[in-house]
């Protein structure tokens, strides 16, 4: 009974909704998590309804299917305007006039109140490396070495790059639906503590239809200020993107004024990702940059053309080593989606995928 | 049955902070506020009908412990402030030091937490809690013995009763600001979430849910609770006050200084984390020391 109670009151409570972005969908994406009858999460660990915005392209299928998987129980992934995929046992394609949320509550509720199933794993429960025989983990050496247990290489030391003190250094894989880059993007980032020592691009991120100036500017905003840990603000900017793209009054002053309030600029560190500006002299940096955003939202005249932007001349890798983990999403989220794009070109080390 | 009466407080205090937090967010985004009442608590309760998850290998008994460790570190907090003239449910000579001993065993609770997952984004928050923390540990700790100068004494009680005539924040107007930075640090919130923040999705709960992860979240409210408590009773004057019975007094200040906390966690941008580091050695922590020298100067006096 007290089970029964407890799964009742769970129907009750707003999903908590783990959003993934395919492409031409991260604006669509970003409209949705502001919906208020969700909560949108940061993990999928913390999620109990997935739901895929856009087209997945075919080679992170995989990608996708592990963060199912990682979604505790209960759970159930509606899709939107995409073709579900066929492992999904309760895949729902939600027609395009259809309200998404609308879906996902249903299932949240039908998931708690027992009416709907919750999801198998998708990927069979096996360690990532096949079974040697030796060593603790049978990764085919003794202790934690000879081998990779569980597929993962031991950390070795290495120089750090601040003070040349030899740390453990591991590699990481971020990506490609990690909240905080761009969706598709898929680095190989060597850390040492949370300082970057080198990162190389392995996907482009996905590419993005095209919204206003002014829709871009708020939703380019929007994305730095979260970084920042004012979600508040990032969700309001978000609103106001999509009055925008509707072509409805958005009050840019007011949101201009909330922005300089907010210290936004002053939290940013000076000289932080330094690039080449539109003149041969002329260089900008993350503050730079994210103050000429809000200075062109403050001034925004929907009959000018889109400003000069800052031209990248060096690769990510340059632009993140040496940066910490915060520093790192920050200087990736002051480009807007065009300019990153030019900037994450994948190592060309046979490995990269074409889209 | 004052040990009832302080958990009572614990628990009303995280309801309302939960609640505090529902409405700051929905008055920051400008929307209608909704159901801002029963819904944390359906939210929070929700999480016991979700499984608890694991990641490959983890350390397992600490990953278990280390939110326990955090709410008991929480109760062992508030536990020194008095919730009344002759109510504290642990009074001795130097309670103040508890306190200071459970500031200190929240650094270990929460990196523990993010080192026992055994995956890399948990680990880059404890990391970084360690950094921060530290300092703002010693900050704390200046600003406290700064407002027991006065009292003549470590215990809370005795810098209570010190109030009578002037509350601290008006005697040392920089304490409680500073106090407050280590609300939102012992919390996890705002421009102290180093641990749990969004750039790592999560931080030290990216790989938690279910039970697991309703304990961890009634922590962190539960040691914002406290760490308002203990600001209230050290720098507002605690139950002091006409006309009202002490322990509402007491949850007046309370809720006041909650709410700052919380107002201070939404409209705060989180520096990253090597300058915040520079900025609290270099700048915050020598102005606490300056705090503790002229409230020095001022007891001689």
């Amino acid at each position: 009974m007290a089970v029964k109670a407890l799964a009742r009151l769970a129907a009750r409570s707003s999903p908590e909704t783990f959003l993934v972005a395919g492409r031409n969908a991260q604006r669509l994406a970003e409209d949705l998590s502001c919906d208020r009858r969700i909560r949108p999460a940061m993990t999928p660990r913390h999620a109990s309804v997935l739901l895929i915005v856009g087209e997945v392209p075919g080679r992170d299928v995989g990608p996708l299917r592990q963060l199912h998987d990682q979604m505790a129980h209960p759970r159930a992934p509606p899709e939107c305007r995409s073709e579900p995929d066929p492992a999904f046992q309760v895949a729902l394609r939600v027609p395009g006039e259809a309200d998404p949320i609308d879906r996902v509550l249903t299932a949240h509720r039908d998931l708690f109140a027992g009416r709907l199933a919750s999801e198998p794993d998708l990927l069979p429960d096996e360690p990532p490396a096949p079974w040697r025989g030796r060593g603790d983990h049978g990764q085919g050496g003794e202790g934690m070495m000879g081998g990779k247990p569980y597929g993962r290489p031991m950390p070795m030391t290495s120089d750090d790059l601040r003070d040349g003190l030899a740390l453990d250094a591991y590699t990481l894989c971020a990506g490609p639906f990690l909240p905080g880059l761009p969706p598709g993007l898929l680095l190989e980032v060597e850390l040492q503590g949370d300082v970057v020592q080198s990162a190389q691009v392995r996907q482009a991120p996905y590419e993005q239809s095209t919204v206003s100036r002014e829709t871009l500017l708020l939703a380019c905003i929007a994305r730095f200020v979260r970084l920042l840990g004012l979600g508040a603000l990032a969700t309001r900017l978000l609103t106001a993107a999509r009055a925008a793209t509707s072509r409805e009054p958005v009050d840019v002053r007011s949101l201009g004024r909330r922005l300089r309030w907010s210290r936004v600029l002053a939290a940013i560190p000076p000289d932080l990702g330094i690039v080449a500006g539109p003149g041969s002299d002329q260089q900008t940096d993350v503050r730079s940059r994210i103050a000429a955003w809000i200075a062109e939202l403050e001034s925004f005249d929907r009959s000018a053309s889109a400003g000069t932007s800052a031209v990248p001349r060096c690769g990510l890798s340059e632009l993140l080593t040496g940066c910490e983990w915060q520093e790192a999403l920050l200087v990736l989220n002051s480009f807007a989606p065009e300019e990153l794009s030019r900037i994450c070109r994948p190592e060309d080390d046979g490995r990269a995928e074409s889209a | 049955m004052s040990f009832f009466w302080m958990l009572v407080l614990i628990a009303a205090g995280v309801w309302i902070a939960a609640m505090l937090d529902r409405l700051a967010r929905a008055v920051l985004e400008k929307r209608p506020i909704g159901d801002f009442v029963t819904a944390p608590l359906t939210d929070g309760i929700a999480l016991f009908a979700r499984q608890r998850t694991t990641t490959e290998h983890p350390d397992a008994v600490n990953w278990r412990l280390a939110p326990a460790l955090y709410l008991g570190l929480a109760v062992a907090g508030i536990s020194v402030v008095p919730l009344g003239r002759d109510t504290v449910p642990v009074d001795f000579e130097a309670s103040i030091v508890l306190w200071g001993a459970c500031e200190a065993l929240t650094v270990v609770a929460v990196f523990l937490h993010g080192w026992s997952a055994n995956a890399p984004l948990p680990l880059i928050g404890a990391y970084r809690y360690v950094a921060t923390g530290l300092p703002v540990m010693l900050i704390s700790m200046f600003v406290l013995i700064a407002a027991a100068l006065p009292a003549e004494s470590l215990a809370v009680t005795a810098i209570v009763e010190s109030q009578t005539s002037v509350w601290t924040v008006l005697r040392q107007p920089l304490g409680l600001p500073l106090f407050l930075l280590l609300g939102l640090s012992l919390g996890l919130r705002g421009p102290f979430d180093y641990a749990d923040s969004t750039d790592l999705a999560g931080g030290t709960s990216a790989e938690i849910s279910g039970p697991h992860r309703a304990i961890w979240q009634l922590a962190r409210l539960a040691m914002l609770v406290s760490a308002a408590a203990l600001a209230s009773a050290v720098f507002l004057g605690g139950h002091l006050g006409p006309v009202l019975p002490g322990p509402v007094w007491l949850v007046v200040k309370t809720v006041f200084v909650l709410g700052l906390l919380i107002a201070a966690g939404h409209l705060l941008p989180r520096i990253p984390a090597p300058r915040m580091v520079t900025l609290l050695w270099v700048v915050l922590l020598p102005l606490s020391f300056a705090g503790l020298v002229l409230a020095g100067i001022e007891a001689l006096g």
